[in-house]
């Protein structure tokens, strides 16, 4: 069942995943990057961690791609015509990605590399130990990682000021800089 | 179910993801495809934190979270602001750095 399971998200998420890059229009991509967010959500809670699973859907279905969408809706950018040579790219494309591929299947599939058993649960502290819970990320968040807390919070500040710097110049501005900026 | 199933399909997300950001002209659907390599990421991480019984990697992907969020915020302010003044998307048509 749960192996049935796993296959049917897989398959989900690559055909998606697949479809971002190859859609032509911007909104279906970010529709199919909905739907490859989600297969990865499932993977997820097949993985017992139903928390980072939902936490998944909520910022990135929910924030990060509506804000794609809001974005492409303020720019409303026209379908470019197929260039020349755009043939060639897409055989770029399939190769590198199938160099990819054949590198990935063989190093986590085939080649021994990856331990077929799980690690032992006795002899693990219960407060680090993996638990399917939203109080077991609390401890570690707080004790051990307490640095890398602070650190994208300040990371989280200075991407506000950024954007917030970014777009509150005044429209004036922008004629006055014809140095840089070859029209 | 075992790692390498999990690791396998986190690598081929990652690829394509890769080919995405290298093959695709369209700064949009490049950003996507950034987004999509740090979600295949995450899918690694939770796995080995499974498989190895250890709360770290799970941790990780908040970490992760807050850094695709400030990405793509600061990402999605310049894309708007390169198209205000050059009115395209396309990465072809940005090439003022070359000659």
């Amino acid at each position: 069942m749960v192996d049935t399971l796993f296959y049917l998200f897989a398959t989900l998420t690559l055909v998606s995943a697949l479809l971002v890059v190859v859609n032509r229009k911007p909104v279906n991509s970010v529709v199919a990057m909905i739907v490859t967010i989600v297969g990865v959500a499932a993977n997820l809670f097949l993985l017992d961690a139903p928390f980072l699973a939902t936490l998944l859907i909520m910022v990135y279905a929910g924030a990060v791609i509506v804000l794609f969408l809001f974005v492409i809706m303020l720019m409303d950018p026209d379908v470019p015509a197929l260039k020349r040579g755009w043939f060639g790219t897409a055989l770029l494309g399939v190769v590198f990605f199938a160099l990819c591929a054949a590198g990935t299947v063989w190093l986590f599939g085939f080649s021994g590399a990856v331990p077929v058993i799980a690690a032992p649960t006795e002899n693990m502290p219960a407060a680090l130990a993996y638990s399917n819970d939203a109080t077991a990320f609390g401890w570690p968040l707080f004790t051990k990682y307490v640095v890398l807390v602070e650190a994208s919070a300040l990371l989280l500040l200075a991407a506000m000021v950024a954007v917030f710097m970014l777009h509150s110049r005044r429209r004036g501005n922008e004629e006055s800089c014809g140095c840089c900026c070859k029209k | 179910m075992t790692l390498s199933h999990f690791l396998v399909l986190a690598g081929l997300l990652f690829g394509i993801g890769l080919t995405g950001a290298v093959v695709r002209r369209s700064v949009l659907v490049v950003y996507m495809s950034l987004e999509m390599m740090l979600t295949a990421s995450m899918l690694a991480l939770v796995a080995f934190s499974k498989y190895c019984n250890l709360m770290d990697g799970a941790v990780f992907c908040f970490f992760i979270i807050t850094i695709a969020a400030a990405e793509v915020a600061v990402g999605l302010a310049l894309i708007v602001s390169l198209f205000r003044k050059r009115k395209t998307v396309d990465l072809d048509d940005l090439q003022s750095l070359k000659n």
